[in-house]
């Protein structure tokens, strides 16, 4: 439509409003500012935060209603918009337009809808950048990780203006033959020359089923044990390497070890060490002096400290026991089991300790020679261990070393060795126990009772029958009142029930009986004997007004049957 | 020009500008004899004659959100800003990207010009319909120039070509640091290179022709470093083909990076050596693999290096049916990622110079042999897609035109259609002559007569033998 220039009536409103309101950009800055420092004070939670984050929002609205996008230029200490200073500080070091200059950053640009969601990680990564370690991913790389939509920027790279001119130009200034490009034109194709079958497309463009195989190949990509590959390429390399080779790829496992069970990673590490026990098992690959590299690697896993490290990382990732860690236990070596028992003693979480104890199982299974060994050693708590592992796994040739821990200082070893003896039913040893009744500690005389009951050793009678009449027994805590009288009854058998009807049924001086405890223990002792007399001295009490001796008769009499 | 008189010419650039807003405004709200009216074409024809009698002549020119008089960009402030938007706009809803202004400029032409600044542009031909009406109404002193769609263009190419090249040096930078950190025993770290690997990625992205044009800057001195670079922009470019994600890309692009580190455990006199290698030295040239992949497990940070990037390093000269080396005793399939840098590799190393092939091959011939000869061992799918993606004649390919006209090829062609004709730069005349601006040709332009291409290649040359240096042409 033509018009003439004066019959031109448009409204201009809104015409002024184009470019950015700077004190809008003033404000929203300071407000980042105030955000940023709040995420670092609250670590990026709390009510606080949501508040903040809300001015910030309401800042950024603001200043959409001006314009799509800001763009601001970032120096040192200030940040500008449209050449205009719209930020300044002090030049803190945690100031945010220094976080964004010192790594790099030179100019940002917001646009609408930022303020959203991608605001959150925005400052959730500046919160961090003061933090970060001169060897950890700065700034740049951490934006560029999050792949924010609707935040960019630009950086420079520190140095970058070093680079220059990096490519040696020449220029191609003088002439050259005509008659030399048109023989060259017009001489015969060489065979590697481009065809006109080249130019047929199906012969460079993928197909559809071309790109479909692409595509599950990515997929499959993606679900790959990548680790299996890289220890199949070291595996290859050590099998067939020289001596030094060898020795450097010893040293990079040994590297990767703790790497991987710091990341849990223990099937890696178990495939890792299986393999290498592999090549060891050959006999053929490696040399001497590599053999030991490689025996001093197997050997540094068994160290107190790695073992410590592998109990820590169980205590922290709440371990149960995994297939993955039970296979790398089969590669530690003995020496990793008086540790690990020391750790099984002292780890905290009982899930924990169970799954150590499966652990320690696998390894001493493989290795009970070793075991006898650790009986000699210093730490009581790894004796001790030992000692009832070998009861456990029925190491009859140790009995000799288990007697002589009956003398051991420490209580806890001398119940350890009372207990493996009991378990290996070692009736030669019990002459040896019998002592111990009379042990000062009363785990250690608990223990010794136990065992001679279990055992059978007539040769106890005498002092238990002493025992179960002392006066001691009399003001012991019931565990141990209960095991002697248990130990009593087993050894003594019928020739007992007298003495335990008496216990039971009888009145003392002044007609007075024996305290309910002692009492429902004799019971629990004739449930023991099993005979005739024995029911009769039950059937007795069956009655009793003590609800106590009561209990213990009726569960004796059901033992009985 | 002195700040002194830059503050003058910002001054009285910024006057026109207002006195030209101040008219635009006057014009829309009042007829012409309103006295409001008179006065800023007043103040227009005053400052024209301020800026004229200082500059010869008043240049008013917008380029992006920036505003230029005589060539001098006008600061915009909280006093300014809504004054430039709105003159901006007038002219760009016209199309006008640049407004000469004579000194000799009536008020007549001002009314003309302004009214017409002050409708709605034409929806097809803004520009041409103002300067239809122009002539008609007999202005003749002031001249529109369209938005220069071409100029800006270039600009923006320009502009584009920069980053790339600051993106394709610095990352050469990054490779020769952490290479020769390696070689030296030096603790190196990867922040370097993932920063180097994420921007070759944006770029790949973003600017791919760019970027990929830089893959020419061959330096015979830095090959290795160069190589590296090279391989990780073409195994990018050909993941993204193959619809990598920008994360993959990434990984893909670090393993490529590094996928020669194993040859800085070489002896350098055997990595520097002219002529050929015999073989006690290839062997010792095939261990670089497994070189590559220990030095990468033992380097710090290695718990951060993308297992793909390792096992790159080791498998990029396996072959598909797992010859090449390093021979494999366990089970063993390539990485896809190790493929892609396999081929990447191939290319690059078969087009350059370097010191144990003295003679580089033509791109093109490269590939054909790369997709011919199964002896090569790559993936002939990959190969396919990287053909599509570098064309029938790569960027930096030399040709001779059915015109004998050398040019360089600086652009694959888009469609599948005219993967052989590709966008060229004409760089030496018919008669042998070297042109000093040489000039950019698509060679799938067809003659409006005939229907035929305006040119064709008629093959590929050397360009050492008409001396060309093709860097010269993507810097």
């Amino acid at each position: 439509m033509d018009q003439s220039p004066d019959s031109v009536h448009v409204d201009l409103q809104g015409d002024d409003e184009l470019s950015p309101a700077i004190t809008q950009v003033e404000e929203l800055l300071r407000a980042f500012a105030t955000t940023l420092r709040s995420y670092r004070l609250y670590a990026g939670n709390g009510p606080v935060l949501d508040r903040f984050g809300e001015v910030l929002r309401e800042k950024f609205a603001a200043l959409w209603d001006y314009q799509p996008i800001l763009n601001v230029v970032v120096a040192e200490n200030q940040i500008l918009c449209d050449d205009v200073v719209v930020y300044n500080t002090g030049g803190e070091s945690g100031d945010l337009a220094f976080l964004l200059f010192k790594d790099g950053i030179r100019e940002i640009t917001f646009l609408e809808g930022f303020e959203q969601d991608e605001v959150r990680t925005f400052l959730s990564i500046l919160a961090r950048a003061p933090q970060i370690r001169p060897d950890e991913d700065d700034l740049v790389t951490l934006l560029w990780e999050a792949d924010l939509k609707l935040f960019r920027y630009s950086y420079v790279e520190a140095g970058s203006e070093r680079e220059e001119g990096t490519a040696d130009v020449s220029t191609a200034s003088r002439p050259v033959d005509p008659d030399a490009i048109r023989s060259e034109a017009q001489a015969p194709p060489e065979s590697t020359a481009v065809s006109a079958e080249d130019f047929q497309e199906a012969r460079y463009f993928l197909d559809a089923a071309e790109l479909r195989r692409i595509a599950d190949e990515v997929r499959r990509e993606e679900d790959r044990d990548l680790w299996k590959d890289v220890v199949n390429a070291v595996f290859d390399r050590l099998e067939d390497g020289s001596d030094e080779r060898q020795i450097r790829i010893i040293n990079v496992l040994g590297e990767l070890l703790p790497s991987l069970l710091a990341s849990g990673k223990a099937d890696d590490a178990a495939v890792l060490l299986g393999d290498l026990a592999d090549l060891v098992g050959r006999g053929d690959v490696f040399s001497p002096a590599v053999l030991r590299e490689v025996r001093d690697l197997f050997a540094q896993l068994g160290s107190p400290e790695a073992v410590q490290q592998l109990v820590m990382m169980l205590e922290l990732q709440n371990a149960e026991s995994s297939e993955g860690l039970a296979a790398l236990l089969s590669y530690f070596p003995p020496e990793a089991i008086a540790p690990l028992m020391r750790a099984g003693e002292t780890a905290v979480r009982p899930n924990v300790r169970r799954a150590l104890s499966q652990l320690i199982e696998r390894l001493v299974t493989a290795n009970r020679d070793h075991l006898a060994g650790l009986l000699n050693g210093d730490d009581p708590v790894v004796v001790a261990g030992a000692a009832r592992w070998i009861g456990r796994l029925g190491a009859g040739a140790a009995v000799g070393s288990l007697v002589e821990l009956l003398h051991n200082p420490e209580p806890a070893v001398r119940r350890a060795a009372i207990e493996a003896l009991q378990e290996l039913r070692a009736s030669a040893a019990a002459e040896s126990i019998v002592p111990l009744i009379g042990d000062p500690a009363v785990e250690v005389r608990i223990a010794a009772a136990r065992a001679l009951g279990s055992i059978g050793y007539s040769g106890a009678r005498a002092p238990l029958e002493a025992a179960v009449t002392s006066k001691h027994l009399r003001s012991a805590d019931r565990g141990e009142k209960v095991a002697f009288f248990e130990a009593f009854g087993r050894i003594a058998g019928p020739e007992g029930v007298a003495l335990l009807d008496r216990t039971l049924n009888g009145k003392r001086w002044l007609g007075r009986s024996e305290s309910s405890e002692t009492r429902a223990c004799a019971a629990v002792a004739l449930a023991q004997i099993r005979s005739p007399a024995a029911r009769t001295a039950l059937d007795a009490a069956v009655n009793d007004h003590d609800p106590v001796v009561r209990t213990a008769v009726h569960r004796a009499l059901k033992e009985v049957g | 020009m002195s700040s002194d008189g830059d503050r003058a010419v910002q001054k009285a650039g910024r006057d026109f500008l207002f006195a030209f807003h101040s008219a635009l405004r006057a014009l829309k709200l009042y007829p012409l004899e309103n006295q409001a009216v008179q006065n800023a074409l007043e103040e227009v024809d005053e400052a024209v004659r301020a800026l004229s009698a200082r500059e010869g002549g008043v240049t008013l020119q917008f380029v992006g959100n920036f505003c230029f008089v005589n060539d001098l960009r006008l600061r915009i402030d909280l006093g300014s800003y809504a004054t430039f938007g709105t003159v901006g706009r007038a002219l760009q809803k016209h199309g006008v990207g640049k407004l000469d202004v004579e000194p000799e400029t009536t008020r007549r032409e001002w009314v003309a010009v302004l009214s017409l600044l002050l409708e709605e542009g034409d929806d097809n031909d803004p520009f041409g319909r103002l300067t239809e009406r122009l002539d008609r109404a007999g202005v003749e002193h002031i001249h529109p120039a369209p938005v220069a769609e071409a100029a800006s263009s270039r600009t923006r190419e320009a502009n584009a070509r920069e980053i790339a090249r600051q993106t394709y040096t610095h990352s050469v930078a990054v490779a020769r640091e952490v290479m020769t950190g390696v070689r030296i025993g030096k603790v190196v770290g990867l922040r370097r290179v993932k920063r180097a690997v994420q921007s070759i990625v944006d770029q790949v992205l973003n600017n791919e022709g760019s970027i990929v044009g830089m893959t020419v800057l061959r330096d015979y001195d830095q090959y290795t470093f160069a190589h590296s670079v090279n391989v990780c922009i073409f195994s990018i470019a050909l993941g993204k083909k193959l619809g990598l994600t920008r994360a993959q890309l990434y990984e893909l692009g670090v393993g490529a990076l590094m996928h020669d580190i194993g040859k800085v455990r070489m002896p350098i006199e055997l990595t520097t050596k002219a002529g050929s290698l015999d073989e006690p030295e290839w062997d010792l040239i095939r261990e670089h693999p497994t070189e590559g992949l220990l030095t990468l497990l033992e380097m710090r940070g290695a718990s951060d290096l993308p297992l793909r990037a390792m096992l790159a390093a080791y498998e990029h000269h396996m072959k598909v049916d797992l010859s090449g080396y390093p021979a494999s005793n366990r089970q063993r399939n390539p990485t896809l990622f190790s493929r892609i840098v396999a081929v990447a590799d191939g290319f690059d190393a078969a087009t350059t110079r370097r010191t144990y092939q003295t003679e580089p091959s033509l791109p093109d011939a490269v590939l054909k042999e790369m997709r011919d000869n199964p002896r090569r061992g790559l993936d002939p799918l990959l190969v396919k897609a990287f053909v599509s993606m570098t064309g029938i004649y790569p960027v930096g390919s030399v040709v001779i035109l059915d015109t004998f006209e050398l040019a360089i090829v600086v652009e694959a062609g888009a469609r599948k259609d005219v993967m052989h004709q590709p966008i060229v730069k004409v760089v030496f005349d018919d008669m042998g002559v070297p042109l000093p601006e040489p000039h950019t040709i698509d060679l799938s332009e067809l003659d409006p007569v005939t229907g035929n291409p305006i040119r064709t290649i008629i093959k590929t040359t050397d360009p050492e033998r008409y001396g060309i240096d093709v860097k010269q042409y993507f810097t």
